[in-house]
């Protein structure tokens, strides 16, 4: 089992802003739908105007969970199911229409557009990671964030997980809405105090029982676990668990093996 | 026999050189490409030089048909050539204990492509088109279906660096102990919404890549996948090192000075520990705007006596899969060591250098190197948004 620390953690989706309301949120959970996106008054406007509603929730939870201290210095994993899908959609359309794809737009379109979009504004030149994995994309950007913690020593991990909505000309083929919602939180490692342990549990009853859908993406479902102060949190896909689990040190909590 | 690291025990290779590491390591040194054709259906209107697969790939099962792209049956062309190493692992450590890291751009662009096409004339998209074939993490999903592989298993997208920072992870994951094996590489199809949009920022040579030269125009595109089983053993090939940064400087074009590359370099020198570093596979894209920085970075690095070349004349630029085609054929420049012997891989190109430019030394066809007791090589690979990443592969003698 892999012990991390969480140093701090942030939220957005349209009309849920600030601890408080997320706590709300935590008690009644549901997946947020397209809204407003933040306006990102800390980003220059030039670089604002490249920030589609993706990178918008991605850097405004960046930003609110590293503060100034961390945002240059800490390495970073960016998750996304479907990335800058939107924007995609758009050359696809023009693609198929015969019209020219726009430079900016190709440019914009690459899985790791707001990692990229982040280092700049943050002046950010660590390590950094962009990554997909379906349904499965939470649990594996933890994996990766906890191999930039080892790679980086020394220094935080920022994790940041969110999705934008699928567009409207691809939404036919989507099995499962994609909400619109940014999480980040600032991983470490993990001392003697509190600490979240994680581990990926085998299981041989490939997919019995799992929801068709679920209710909530990975992403959502870890950060209402994490409000709601519960001790174990199990995600099951096809032949694993992502369990995680917290590990409150002197105070009867065992902690994990190392 | 050195304590256990992470080796890359077995290749799977396939691209515009051929199928299979024997072919493609006798057409690297001849400097040959079979798959090097001019073709007009990716870039509309335009004839333009490509670095295409030829010949039939194998075809996604049938209960896989969501997972359907032409990337996913690059993929599956070279993870036949690793099946069996796969399986032993599987056997030996057990499905969890296996990861899946893949670097991929494009996915299964091609079939959303066609999917829009249709649309156009039936109005709606075809039943056939799943969302899931858009998806980036799709063709790590593949891999994890056809390989039996039950630990994690995700796709790193960042741009170019994608297939080398995906060997880096899955050195971490055995180290940091979440797996004992890991199937990692890249792969990447050539596909009319990447090549439309590399056209786009007037980053495609219509003739032909000539990294280095004098004149040069731009890149050619090309596709191709490799993938390696990542374990601990005590023998064979190893990363050594991997240095990572980004540029935090433009979302399309490299830091004018190189700095990102000159610190994934520094970096990687590092982790590697002390050692001389024989031969550099470079990104050697052959925009006027990646050789410029590039060159600058590796003379500040490594000098200009260190033997360099860039393969993607041959094998085109294979984006997301490049990272990991280019360290399966420096793997195989170490690999294929004839005693005290290291055969290179030849810089193809017009011959006639940029001026302007540090002179680095870029070797001919033909060109071996002696190298006695250890041996380490390094490639780079340098990704739209700013994204590094430097490897140093390295074995000790036999």
């Amino acid at each position: 089992m892999i012990a991390l620390r969480v140093g701090a953690w942030s939220a957005w989706a349209p009309g849920i802003e600030g601890a408080e309301a997320w706590q709300r949120w935590a008690s009644a959970p549901e997946l947020p739908r397209r809204g407003a996106a933040p306006s990102l008054p800390f980003v220059p406007p030039l670089l604002r105007r490249r920030c589609d509603e993706l990178a918008r929730g991605m850097l405004h939870v960046a930003e609110a969970c590293c503060g100034a201290r961390w945002r240059s210095e800490v390495s970073s994993v960016f998750g996304s199911r479907h990335g800058p899908i939107a924007t995609t959609a758009e050359l696809l359309e023009a693609l198929a229409g015969g019209k020219p794809v726009s430079p900016s737009g190709f440019t914009h379109s690459v899985h790791n557009t707001q990692l990229g979009l982040f280092s700049i504004w943050a002046e950010n030149t660590r390590s950094g990671s962009s990554i997909a994995a379906g349904p499965e994309t939470f649990g594996n950007a933890f994996v990766e964030a906890s191999t930039l913690l080892r790679r980086e020593p020394g220094r935080p991990t920022l994790l940041v997980v969110g999705e934008e909505e699928i567009p409207e000309s691809l939404a036919a083929a989507a099995t499962e809405p994609n909400g619109h919602w940014a999480v980040a939180f600032l991983l470490e490692n993990a001392d003697d105090g509190e600490a979240l342990g994680f581990e990926i549990v085998p299981r041989g009853d490939e997919g019995s029982g799992e929801p068709a859908l679920r209710p909530l993406p990975d992403g959502l479902a870890f950060l209402r676990w994490w409000l709601m102060e519960e001790d174990r949190l199990q995600l099951a896909h096809g032949r694993r668990v992502w369990t995680w689990v917290r590990v409150r040190g002197s105070d009867g909590f065992r902690r994990p093996a190392p | 026999m050195s304590s256990p690291g992470c080796r890359l025990r077995t290749l799977g290779v396939i691209s515009a050189l051929g199928c299979g590491a024997e072919v493609t390591w006798k057409q690297l040194l001849a400097g040959e490409s079979p798959g090097r054709i001019e073709r007009d259906d990716l870039i509309p209107g335009r004839r333009a030089l490509f670095a295409a697969v030829l010949g039939p790939l194998p075809s996604v099962p049938h209960a896989l048909r969501h997972l359907e792209s032409r990337t996913g049956r690059l993929l599956l062309g070279a993870f036949e050539q690793i099946e069996s190493a796969v399986s032993d692992a599987v056997r030996r450590f057990g499905a969890a204990r296996i990861g899946v890291v893949l670097g991929t751009s494009t996915a299964g662009i091609d079939q959303a492509d066609r999917a829009f096409s249709e649309r156009n004339a039936a109005r709606e998209l075809p039943s056939w088109f799943d969302l899931a074939m858009l998806e980036f993490g799709g063709p790590a999903e593949l891999l994890q279906h056809v390989s039996g592989a039950g630990g994690p298993c995700y796709t790193i997208s960042t741009a170019c660096s994608s297939g080398a920072k995906a060997l880096v992870s899955a050195r971490t994951l055995l180290e940091i102990g979440i797996c004992d094996a890991v199937v990692a590489g890249g792969a990447d199809a050539l596909c009319r919404l990447t090549a439309s949009g590399f056209h786009s920022l007037q980053a495609i040579s219509l003739r032909g890549s000539s990294p280095m030269s004098r004149g040069r125009d731009g890149l050619t595109l090309g596709e191709g996948a490799a993938l390696f089983l990542v374990t601990r053993e005590p023998d064979g090939v190893q990363i050594l090192g991997a240095g990572e940064a980004m540029d935090a400087h433009h979302m399309s074009a490299p830091h004018p000075q190189g700095v990102g590359a000159e610190r994934a370099m520094r970096a990687a020198l590092s982790d590697a520990g002390p050692g001389e570093v024989s031969y550099l596979n470079l990104h050697g894209t052959g925009t006027p705007q990646n050789d410029a920085m590039e060159s600058h970075a590796v003379g500040r690095v490594f000098g200009l006596e260190l033997p360099c070349s860039s393969t993607k004349p041959l094998t085109g630029h294979t984006l997301a899969a490049a990272g990991a085609l280019e360290a399966a054929l420096c793997w195989l420049v170490l690999e294929r060591r004839e005693l005290e012997r290291l055969h290179l891989p030849p810089h193809v190109w017009s011959g006639d250098p940029d001026p302007s430019l540090p002179a680095l030394r870029l070797i001919d066809r033909g060109a071996s190197i002696r190298v006695a007791g250890p041996a380490r090589v390094a490639s780079n690979s340098f990704g739209f948004g700013g994204s590094n990443c430097t490897l140093v592969l390295g074995v000790e003698p036999t």
